[in-house]
C-alpha cells in the first residue's frame, strides 16, 4: 500500500480525536445538548445547566475520557516500543504475559489486603496497586523475555509461547483469587480480565497521569535508536547506540505504562498490537511518527471503544477488554495470514 | 594513526575463534582479509569493530583502546557492514540508508538528501529511491546496506581518518557489482580513510586491494602485498588447492586461475 503523508494523517487523528471526545460526553443514559456540556466543560454559556447534569459530565464522563485517552495511547505506545525492542510486529505488552503477570498483581493485592489492615484503605489500595501491578507485569517480563532469549537473540516463538503460559497462569490465578475472596472482589476479577474505564476517577488519574504521559514521552525520546534497533542489535551498536541500556530502559518503560494502565483499568487487549500496525501500513516503520500516532491513535480507538462498550447493550455496559478483543483478534488472524503470505517475520 | 588488532584473540563457550591475530588497517589503504571458512575472519573483523570484546591482545583506534571509546565517538569514526542482514520492516530505500546518519550531526532536509543520493550513487543504487526495502533482491539490499555504511562515514568530521570494517560485501553481488562495490571502498580509501573486508575471492583481493591477510585457524598466515601473499604455495597451504598466477597483457595485477588440489 502506497504511504500516506503524515501531515493529513496527524490532521485527521487530531480531528477523529475531538469527535471521539465528543462522543464519549454526550453519550450515555441522561441525554445533554451540546450547549449544557460545554457550560459543564467551563464555558460561559447559559444553557440552563442543572447541578445533577455538571457532575455527571465532571464527575462521570470527562474522567473516563481523560482514562481512555492516557491508557489508549500509553497501551498503543508501548505496543510500538515492543514490537520495535524485538524487531517484530507480533510482540506485544498483552501477549507476552505482561497485562497478565500486571492483573494477578493487583489482584493479589486487592484479595490479600482484605486481611491486611495497612491495605484497607481506599487511599492505601490507590498507591500500592500501581506498584503491586508494576511488580506482577516486571516478574512476568523478567521471565517470558528471559526464556525467549537464546545466545543474545530473542526467539519470538518462544516469546509468544512463554506468553501464553503465563497468561494461562495470571488467569487462573485471578480466577483462584476471586473463589478466596468475598463477592464483591468476584465481581472485580471480571473487571482485571477483560477491562474497563468506569471504575477510575479523578483520583486514580491524577497517580496514573503523570506515569503514563512521563512514560510514552521517554520512549518517543528514544525513537532514532529504535529504528537502528530494527537492523539488529550489533547494527545498532555499531551505529552508536548503547544497545544494552537502551533495552532495559525500554523494557522497563513498556511495563511500567503497561502495569499503570492495568491498575487502572484492567487489562484490555489488541490496542497495543493492532494500533501501530495500522499506523505502519499508512505512515511506514520509522519510530519518530509511529510512536507518537500510535499514541494519538491508541487514544481515538479506545475512546470510540468505550463510547461502543457504553452503547450496545446500554442500559447494561460490555466490558471494554471483551470489545476490543472482539475487534482485535480477527485482526491479529489477519495480521498472521498477511505475514505469512509475505514470508516476512515469521 | 590506524585502526589496529595487537595478537587478538577470542574464546567463546570453550572455542577459540581467533587464537592470535595481528591486523593493521591504515589510513589510505584497503585491506583484505581472506581464509578458509571458519577462520576467524569474521571474528576478526568483530574485534576490529569493537562489536566483541577480546579475550587476548589489545585492539586499538587511533592508539586508543576500543574500550576507551564511547559508542557514539566510534560510530562517528567507522562504519559496519555485517556478513548478513535482518531488516524485516517495510522502510524505504532512502530511510534504511538515512539509518546509517544516526551518528552524524544532523544538516538541513536538502541537504541530508543530497548526501543519501551520493551515498546511494556511490554504491550503484540511486535508482532504488523511493523502493521499498523489503521488495528488493539480495544483492540490491545488500548494496543499499553498503550505501547505508557508506552514508555513515561519508563526511569528514575533523576527527581524523574514517574507517569502514566489510564483511563479505561481494556476496549474492553479480561480477559487474562485486567490482563496483570495491570501487566504491576504493573510492573511500582515496579520500585517506581506511577499509578492512573479508573476501574470498582472491582475483577480487587482487584487484583491489592494496593488503590482504590470510588468515588460518584463527592465525595470521601471511600478509603484505596481495600479488605477494596470494602465491600458489601460499593459497596451497591455506585453503588446500592448486592455483596459477597468471599476468595479463596489459593489466596492473596478475589473475589466479584455481582447481581442487590434485586434479587432473
Amino acid at each position: 500500500m502506497k504511504r500516506l503523508s503524515t501531515f493529513p494523517l496527524l490532521l485527521a487523528l487530531g480531528l477523529g480525536l475531538l469527535v471521539a471526545a465528543w462522543l464519549a460526553l454526550s453519550s450515555g443514559p441522561l441525554p445533554l445538548s451540546a450547549p449544557k456540556i460545554l457550560a459543564a466543560l467551563g464555558l460561559p454559556l447559559d444553557a440552563g445547566l442543572q447541578d445533577y447534569e455538571a457532575a455527571t459530565v465532571l464527575q462521570l464522563r470527562l474522567p473516563r475520557l481523560v482514562l481512555a485517552l492516557l491508557v489508549g495511547s500509553a497501551l498503543a505506545c508501548a505496543g510500538a516500543t515492543m514490537q520495535g525492542l524485538f524487531r517484530n510486529p507480533l510482540a506485544e505488552p498483552g501477549l507476552a504475559g505482561i497485562s497478565g503477570g500486571a492483573a494477578l498483581g493487583a489482584v493479589g493485592v486487592i484479595v490479600l489486603g482484605a486481611s491486611l489492615p495497612v491495605l484497607a484503605t481506599e487511599r492505601a489500595n490507590l498507591a500500592v496497586l500501581p506498584l503491586a501491578a508494576f511488580l506482577g507485569g516486571s516478574l512476568a517480563a523478567l521471565l517470558v523475555a528471559g526464556l525467549a532469549r537464546v545466545d543474545g537473540h530473542t526467539r519470538i516463538g518462544t516469546l509468544l509461547l512463554g506468553g501464553l503460559a503465563v497468561n494461562a497462569v495470571t488467569g487462573a490465578g485471578i480466577g483462584f483469587l476471586a473463589q478466596l475472596a468475598d463477592d464483591l472482589a468476584l465481581r472485580t476479577a471480571m473487571f482485571w480480565m477483560f477491562g474497563s474505564l468506569g471504575k477510575a476517577g479523578w483520583s486514580e488519574i491524577a497517580i496514573a497521569a503523570p506515569l503514563l504521559i512521563g512514560s510514552v514521552t521517554l520512549m518517543i525520546r528514544d525513537a532514532r535508536a529504535l529504528d537502528a534497533l530494527l537492523l539488529g542489535e550489533a547494527e545498532a551498536g555499531h551505529l552508536g547506540v548503547d544497545v544494552e541500556a537502551l533495552k532495559r530502559r525500554l523494557l522497563l518503560l513498556v511495563v511500567l505504562s503497561v502495569s499503570v494502565a492495568v491498575a487502572v483499568s484492567g487489562i484490555i487487549g489488541f490496542i497495543g498490537l493492532v494500533t501501530p500496525h495500522l499506523i505502519r501500513i499508512w505512515a511506514g516503520p520509522g519510530h519518530r511518527f509511529l510512536l507518537p500516532a500510535s499514541a494519538l491513535l491508541g487514544a481515538l480507538l479506545l475512546t470510540l471503544a468505550d463510547v461502543l462498550a457504553r452503547v450496545l447493550l446500554a442500559p447494561a455496559e460490555l466490558a471494554i477488554g471483551v470489545l476490543t478483543t472482539l475487534i482485535g483478534g480477527p485482526f491479529f488472524l489477519v495480521l498472521l495470514l498477511g505475514l505469512r503470505r509475505r514470508a516476512e517475520l515469521l | 594513526m590506524s585502526l589496529r588488532a595487537q595478537d587478538a584473540g577470542y574464546d567463546s563457550s570453550g572455542q577459540m575463534l581467533l587464537r592470535q591475530a595481528s591486523i593493521q588497517v591504515e589510513p589510505g589503504e584497503v585491506h583484505a582479509i581472506l581464509g578458509p571458512n571458519g577462520a576467524g575472519k569474521s571474528t576478526l573483523l568483530k574485534l576490529l569493530s569493537g562489536e566483541l570484546r577480546g579475550t587476548r591482545g589489545d585492539v586499538s583506534l587511533d592508539g586508543r583502546p576500543l574500550a576507551q571509546w564511547t559508542p557514539a565517538a566510534l560510530a562517528r569514526r567507522r562504519a559496519v557492514l555485517p556478513q548478513d542482514e535482518q531488516l524485516g520492516f517495510g522502510f524505504l530505500v532512502e530511510e534504511v540508508v538515512a539509518l546509517g546518519r544516526l551518528p552524524c550531526p544532523r544538516h538541513a532536509p536538502a541537504r541530508e538528501e543530497v548526501l543519501l543520493r551520493e551515498a546511494l550513487a556511490a554504491a550503484g543504487v540511486a535508482a532504488l529511491w523511493g523502493r521499498r526495502y523489503t521488495a528488493l533482491s539480495g544483492g540490491e539490499r545488500r548494496r543499499v546496506q553498503l550505501a547505508r555504511v557508506l552514508a555513515q562515514v561519508w563526511e569528514p568530521l575533523g576527527e581524523g581518518p574514517r574507517y569502514l570494517l566489510l564483511d563479505e560485501p561481494t556476496a549474492s553481488l553479480d561480477l559487474a557489482h562485486q567490482h563496483a562495490s570495491l570501487g566504491a571502498a576504493r573510492q573511500f580509501a582515496l579520500q585517506g580513510n581506511g577499509v578492512a573486508v573479508v573476501l574470498h575471492d582472491p582475483n577480487l583481493a587482487l584487484a583491489h586491494a592494496d593488503r590482504v591477510t590470510l588468515v588460518r585457524d584463527g592465525r595470521v598466515a601471511a600478509s603484505g602485498k596481495p600479488a605477494e601473499v596470494l602465491q600458489p604455495e601460499a593459497l596451497r597451504s591455506v585453503f588446500g588447492i592448486d592455483a596459477v598466477l597468471m599476468q595479463p597483457p596489459g593489466w596492473a595485477h596478475p589473475v589466479i586461475a584455481t582447481r581442487s588440489s590434485g586434479a587432473a
